[in-house]
C-alpha cells in the first residue's frame, strides 16, 4: 500500500523535475519560476529547503536545436553527461576535472537520425556490460518508424555504435529508463509512449557472437499497459528495479510490479494531487505535511562538494566496506572512483572483481511464498 | 453560434456558472457531486460534477457573438452581437431591481446593418465595449461603445425610440459610438491590450492592426492572413496568438513584423484558440469536426528575436469526450480546468493534467511534482512485510543487521522480520549445517544409513495421492549414465509433467550433465532451504573467481601454483620452476595484473617473504605453513578505498598500522571490517 502526502514546495510555477542524491536524503527541484531548490530530509522525515538559487554554471552550445534531455552517466564512469536534441544527435560530455565544472569536453557525437526526446544510461556497473545508452524519439514524421535505439560503447573502436533498435515501439516516446541492474544477467528498460512498456534485454554471450562487434541482445517485451488511457509522460524505477512508477495524461501516477513469475501488474494508482483513485483504496489521504520551509541559507550546500556529483543517476548500492579475499561470496565491489586517485604508483590499482558464475536471480522476492 | 454550433463561456466572477449560447442563452450552475447524489434534472459534467439549468434567455435572436461583462455583476450581464450588427445588453438574472436594470435591453446600433463578428469588453474601463463588424464601404468596422453613455450625455447623445408598431416595450437605442475605426474594412476578431486601456488589437480583413485610441489617425499594422481569434497571453502581455485555417501564429508585439513562431499546421480549420488563464504558456486549440483539444505548452521566456532561439514547445492533445467539440472555455480561476460543449449541447467539465515528473528516492519513497505541488509517496509502515517491496525489505533488513549474526545463525530470520517461514527454515538449516560441520569430528558415522533415504521417502509419501509410483519406479530402473541415451531424452522431457516439484528436480538431477544443475537450482517450487542444501552438496566450491580487469576472464589458474596444462609457460618465455609460478599477467589477455601496494610487485607472484613477517611463521608445522603461504598470495583489497595487495602483506601491515598502506590514502581499511579486530589464531604466539 502506497500513500501520498503533500510537501510545501513553495515554487511559484510549474515544477519540472525532481531528483535525489545517492542516499535519498537530499533532493533537488526545478521550476518554471527559474529557481532550483535543494531540500534536506530531517530526522523526522520532513523535507526542508536548504538552498534556492538561480545559477548557471556552464553552457554547452554544440546543439543548434532544442536539447530535450540531459542525464549524468553512472558514477563509475566518472563525471560524464549525455544530452540529446531535437536534431537527432546524442552528445556525450566529460568534465575531466571534477573541481572545474566549467570545462566539459565533447567526447562523442552519436547521430540517431530521428528527433530525440529522452535518453537513459544503463546504470550497470558490471564490467561485463559496456556503457550503454537508450535513446527515445518523439519524431512524428510518418517515415520515422522505430522510436527506441540502443547504443553501446565499443572498447576497440572507442566509439558508440548502435546495438539494437526496438522495432515494435513506433509511437512517440516521451521517457525512457533503464532499471538499476543489481547483478541481473539482463537489463530492464521501461518506455513511456502511448502506453507503458517494459522490455528485458539479455546480452547474448560474447562467445556466441563475432568478437569485436556490438553486443547482441535477446529482447523481450514483458509488460505493456494502456491503463493511463493516454500518453505516458514519465517512468521511474525504484532502487532495486522492482517497482516502476509512471505518470500519464490521465493525471495519475501508477505503480507497477512483477511477481516472481515476471508477471507485471498494477499495484497502486494515485491521482496527481495525492488522493487515491476511487475504488483503488480504502485508505484516505494522509494529512499534508507539516514540514515548514526554511528559507535560511545558513545550511546551504558547500558549493564544491555539491558540484562534484550533483545528482547522478542512482547506482547500485555499494558493497560494504570490508576487506575480502576472493574466497568470500560477496557482491562485486564498485569500480574505482575517480576522486580517490592519489599520487602513488599504486594509486591506479584496479582490483579485479570476484564474480559468481551462477547468476541466480537474487531479487525475486522469495518465490517460495507461492510455491508448493 | 449560427444556431447549430453552441458556444460556451464561464462567468468571470461566479466560479460556478457558465452560459451555453446557440439560438438562446442558457445559464447553468455547476455543483460538485463528490459527497452527494446527482440531483434530478441536473446534467453530469464529469465524474464529480454536475450542472443545473438556472435560466434561459431567448430575447436576443440572431446571435453571432457573446461577451460577458467583466465587472462583478450579480445578474450575469452579457453583450450579444447580432447578425444585423446590433449589440444588445441582456441579463440572465431574475432580479429586476439591480443597478444594471437600466442597462438591460440597451441596444447599440451601427449606421449600416451587417453582421457583428466579435465583441470585447475593455478590461480596464468596464464600460467600454468594442464590436467588430463586417465590411461596409461607407462605414467603420470597429465600433467602441460606452454602455453607460446615459450618464455622459454630453459625449454621446442618446435617443429613446419607440419600436415598431405592436410592441409596447421601449428600448434604449444608442447610435453614436465612442470611437469608430477601420473604415471600409472588415473586423474578424478583437482584443484589448492589457498594456494600456486605449490599445485595441484587431484582426482586420488582411492584417492585424493595433489601434491607439489616443491618436485614432494612426494605427500599427502587419499584413497577414492569420487574423482570426486574436488573443493576448495573460502572462506575457506582449505575446499574442491568432489563427488562419489550420495555422496558429504567435506574435510578439515588441517585434510586430512577422510571427515569432507558427505552430504545426492542423489538417482542419481551427475554430478557437485560447490561452490558459491559470498557468503560463499553455495554449489550447480546437479544429472543426474534432473531438480533441490540442495543447501547446510553451515553456520558454518569449523573446522578440524569434528566429535565433528555438522555442521549446510540447504538443499534447486531450480528448474530453467522444463527440465532436463545438466549443470550449478555460475556467477563469480553477487550475487548468476547462468545459467543452458538443453540437448537441452535451457538456463536459475536465481538468488538463500537468505532466507529472517522478523520481524514486533510494530509500524507497516516490516523489512527484504535479503543477507547483510536490507529493511524497511511501509504503505504509503497518503493512504486512510480505507485501512490501523487496527494496523496502532490503533496507529494513540491512538496518537490522540481517545476515550478520554468524554465531546464532538461526537468529537471522528474526532479524529479517520473523515473518517468513521460508526464511526461517532456511536459516535453521544453515544453523544446523554449521553445527554439523563443527560437531563432525566428535561424531562417529553410525546411523548414517537410515538417514540417507529419509528425504526421498518423505517425497514419495507426500506425492502418493496423484502418482503411480510404479511408473516412477519403472522410470528409475532404466537409469543409465550414458549421455545420449533414449532414457535421458525421455526422462528430461517427461519430467516436466510431474506435479511434484521434488520428483521433477530429482529427474532433472539424474538427467543433467555433471556440474550443470540449472533444472534443480531454478525450480522455484522447491524451497530455498532445499536448493541451498543441494547447492552445498553438489556444486563445486570455486564458484567465485577473480577476473581480469581488462578481459574479464578468470585469472585463477595463473596465480595457483599448479602449472598451466597444455602449452607450458616456457613457450611464453616465462622461465622458472614449474611449481613456483611467476605469472604476473592475465592468462587470457596477457595484460599485467595489478600491483601489491606494499611490495609493488604485480599480483600473481608468490610471496617470498613477508616484509615485517614474524619468525614465528616459520616455526609452525609444514602443512600449516603451506596453507598459510597460499593464503598469503591471495588477492586482498579494501572495498572502501580499493587499495590492496597480497593478503600476507596486508595482514602484517595492519598489525602495526591503522591506515591504508597507499600513501596519501587515509582509509582505515581494517577498522571498517567487522572481523578486522580479530587476530588470526596462528599469530597469537608467545
Amino acid at each position: 500500500m502506497f500513500v501520498a502526502r503533500s510537501i510545501a514546495a513553495d515554487h511559484k510555477d510549474l515544477i519540472h523535475d525532481v531528483s535525489f542524491d545517492f542516499h535519498g536524503r537530499r533532493m533537488a527541484t526545478c521550476s518554471s519560476d527559474q529557481s532550483v531548490k535543494v531540500w534536506d530530509k530531517s530526522e523526522s522525515g520532513d523535507w526542508h529547503c536548504t538552498a534556492s538559487w538561480k545559477v548557471k554554471r556552464t553552457t554547452l552550445v554544440d546543439s543548434r536545436t532544442s536539447v530535450t534531455d540531459v542525464k549524468f552517466a553512472p558514477k563509475h564512469m566518472g563525471l560524464m553527461l549525455a544530452t540529446c536534441s531535437a536534431d537527432g544527435i546524442v552528445r556525450i560530455y566529460e568534465a575531466p576535472d571534477v573541481m572545474n565544472l566549467s570545462q566539459w569536453s565533447l567526447q562523442h557525437e552519436i547521430s540517431c537520425k530521428l528527433s530525440c526526446s529522452c535518453i537513459s544510461w544503463n546504470p550497470s556497473s558490471s564490467r561485463a556490460h559496456s556503457p550503454m545508452i537508450a535513446v527515445g524519439s518523439d519524431d512524428s514524421s510518418p517515415n520515422a518508424m522505430a522510436k527506441v535505439q540502443i547504443f553501446e560503447y565499443n572498447e576497440n573502436t572507442r566509439k558508440y555504435a548502435k546495438a539494437e533498435t526496438l522495432m515494435t515501439v513506433t509511437d512517440p516516446v516521451h521517457d525512457i529508463a533503464f532499471a538499476p541492474n543489481l547483478g541481473r544477467s539482463f537489463h530492464i528498460l521501461a518506455i513511456a509512449t502511448k502506453d507503458v512498456r517494459i522490455f528485458t534485454l539479455k546480452p547474448v554471450r560474447k562467445e556466441l557472437t563475432s568478437s569485436g562487434g556490438p553486443t547482441k541482445f535477446e529482447i523481450h517485451i514483458v509488460a505493456q499497459f494502456d491503463n493511463h488511457n493516454s500518453q505516458v509522460w514519465r517512468v521511474s524505477w525504484n532502487i532495486t528495479g522492482t517497482v516502476l512508477a509512471s505518470s500519464g495524461d490521465d493525471g495519475c501516477v501508477r505503480l507497477w510490479k512483477a511477481n516472481y513469475m515476471d508477471n507485471w501488474k498494477c499495484t497502486g494508482i494515485l491521482k496527481g494531487n495525492g488522493s487515491p483513485v476511487n475504488g483503488s483504496s480504502q485508505q484516505g489521504t494522509s494529512n499534508p505535511s507539516l514540514g515548514s520551509t526554511i528559507p535560511s541559507l545558513q545550511n546551504s550546500l558547500n558549493g564544491s562538494s555539491a558540484g562534484r556529483y550533483f545528482f547522478t543517476p542512482l547506482d547500485s548500492p555499494r558493497a560494504g566496506s570490508r576487506w575480502s579475499s576472493y574466497a568470500q561470496l560477496l557482491p562485486p565491489p564498485p569500480p574505482p572512483l575517480v576522486e580517490h586517485s592519489c599520487d602513488a604508483d599504486t594509486a591506479n590499482l584496479q582490483y579485479p572483481h570476484p564474480r559468481r558464475r551462477y547468476l541466480s536471480r537474487p531479487l525475486n522476492p522469495l518465490p517460495e511464498n507461492e510455491g508448493i | 453560434m449560427s444556431g447549430t454550433k453552441p458556444d460556451i463561456l464561464w462567468a468571470p466572477h461566479h466560479v460556478d456558472r457558465f452560459v451555453v449560447c446557440d439560438s438562446e442563452l442558457s445559464l447553468y450552475h455547476v455543483e460538485s457531486t463528490v459527497n452527494s447524489e446527482l440531483k434530478a434534472g441536473s446534467l453530469r459534467l464529469s465524474e464529480d460534477s454536475a450542472a443545473t439549468l438556472l435560466s434561459i434567455n431567448s430575447d436576443t435572436p440572431y446571435m453571432k457573438c457573446v461577451a460577458w461583462y467583466l465587472n462583478y455583476d450579480p445578474e450575469c450581464l452579457l453583450a450579444v452581437g447580432q447578425a444585423n450588427g446590433r449589440v444588445v445588453l441582456t441579463s440572465l438574472g431574475q432580479d429586476h431591481n439591480s443597478k444594471f436594470k437600466d442597462l438591460i435591453g440597451k441596444e447599440f446600433v451601427p449606421k449600416h446593418a451587417r453582421q457583428c463578428n466579435t465583441l470585447a469588453w475593455n478590461p480596464l474601463d468596464s464600460n467600454w465595449l468594442a464590436a467588430g463588424l463586417d465590411k461596409h464601404r461607407a462605414d467603420f468596422s470597429v465600433l467602441i461603445w460606452d454602455i453607460c453613455s446615459k450618464y455622459t450625455p454630453d459625449i454621446v447623445p442618446m435617443e429613446k425610440v419607440k419600436l415598431s408598431a405592436g410592441e409596447t416595450e421601449t428600448t434604449l437605442l444608442v447610435t453614436k459610438p465612442l470611437y469608430e475605426l477601420g473604415q471600409n474594412d472588415a473586423c474578424l476578431s478583437l482584443c484589448w491590450l492589457p498594456r494600456d486601456q486605449k490599445l485595441l488589437l484587431a484582426g482586420m480583413h488582411r492584417n492585424l492592426a493595433i489601434f491607439d485610441l489616443r491618436n485614432t489617425s494612426q494605427k500599427m499594422f502587419v499584413n497577414t492572413k492569420a487574423v482570426q481569434g486574436v488573443t493576448v497571453d495573460p502572462y506575457f502581455h506582449d505575446r499574442v496568438a491568432s489563427f488562419y485555417e489550420g495555422q496558429v501564429a504567435i506574435w510578439d508585439l515588441r517585434k510586430f513584423e512577422k510571427p515569432v513562431l507558427t505552430l504545426t499546421e492542423q489538417p482542419k480549420p481551427l475554430t478557437k484558440v485560447a490561452w490558459c488563464p491559470t498557468r503560463t504558456g499553455l495554449l489550447a486549440t480546437l479544429t472543426r469536426d474534432s473531438n480533441i483539444i490540442r495543447l501547446y505548452d510553451m515553456q520558454h521566456t518569449p523573446t522578440p528575436i524569434g528566429d535565433e532561439t528555438e522555442p521549446t514547445i510540447i504538443e499534447r492533445s486531450v480528448q474530453p469526450c467522444d463527440n465532436y467539440i463545438a466549443s470550449f472555455a478555460w475556467h477563469p480561476t480553477s487550475q487548468n480546468r476547462m468545459i467543452v460543449v458538443t453540437p448537441n449541447r452535451t457538456m463536459s467539465d475536465f481538468t488538463v493534467f500537468e505532466r507529472i515528473s517522478l523520481a524514486w528516492s533510494p530509500i524507497t519513497s516516490l516523489m512527484w511534482a504535479c503543477g507547483r505541488h510536490l507529493y511524497e509517496c511511501t509504503e505504509e509502515e503497518n503493512d504486512n512485510s510480505l507485501e512490501k517491496d523487496i527494496a523496502t525489505k532490503m533496507r529494513l533488513r540491512a538496518l537490522s543487521r540481517y545476515g550478520l549474526d554468524t554465531e546464532q545463525v538461526w537468529r537471522n530470520h528474526i532479524l529479517a522480520g520473523n515473518e517468513d517461514p521460508q526464511l526461517k527454515s532456511l536459516w535453521y538449516t544453515l544453523h544446523f549445517m554449521k553445527q554439523y560441520t563443527e560437531d563432525m569430528d566428535q561424531k562417529s558415522p553410525g546411523n548414517k544409513g537410515s538417514l540417507v533415504y529419509a528425504g526421498i521417502k518423505s517425497i514419495v509419501k507426500s506425492s502418493l495421492g496423484d502418482l503411480n509410483l510404479n511408473v516412477v519406479a519403472m522410470a528409475l530402473s532404466g537409469y543409465t549414465d550414458e549421455k545420449n541415451s533414449l532414457w535421458r531424452e525421455m526422462c528430461s522431457t517427461l519430467r516436466l509433467q510431474l506435479n511434484n516439484p521434488y520428483l521433477c528436480v530429482m529427474f532433472a538431477f539424474l538427467t543433467s550433465e555433471t556440474g550443470s544443475y540449472d533444472g534443480v537450482l531454478y525450480e522455484n517450487k522447491v524451497a530455498v532451504r532445499d536448493r541451498v542444501a543441494f547447492a552445498c552438496k553438489f556444486l563445486s566450491d570455486t564458484q567465485v573467481f577473480v577476473s581480469c580487469n581488462f578481459c574479464g576472464k578468470s585469472i585463477s589458474y595463473s596465480c595457483s601454483a599448479v602449472p598451466h596444462q597444455g602449452r607450458g609457460f616456457s613457450q611464453y618465455g616465462v622461465s622458472g620452476s614449474p611449481t613456483k609460478s611467476k605469472v604476473t599477467s592475465c592468462p587470457g589477455c596477457r595484460k599485467p595484473l595489478p600491483r601489491c601496494a606494499l611490495c609493488l610487485i604485480n599480483m600473481g607472484t608468490p610471496v617470498s617473504s613477508c616484509p615485517g613477517g614474524t619468525k614465528s611463521d616459520e616455526k609452525v608445522d609444514l602443512s600449516k605453513d603451506k596453507k598459510l603461504a597460499q593464503f598469503n598470495n591471495w588477492f586482498t583489497w579494501c572495498h572502501n578505498c580499493r587499495h590492496g595487495g597480497h593478503a600476507g602483506h596486508m595482514l602484517s601491515w595492519f598489525r602495526d598500522h591503522a591506515e591504508c598502506p597507499v600513501s596519501a590514502c587515509t582509509c582505515k581499511c581494517m577498522q571498517l571490517d567487522t572481523t578486522g579486530n580479530l587476530v588470526p589464531a596462528e599469530t597469537v604466539q608467545p
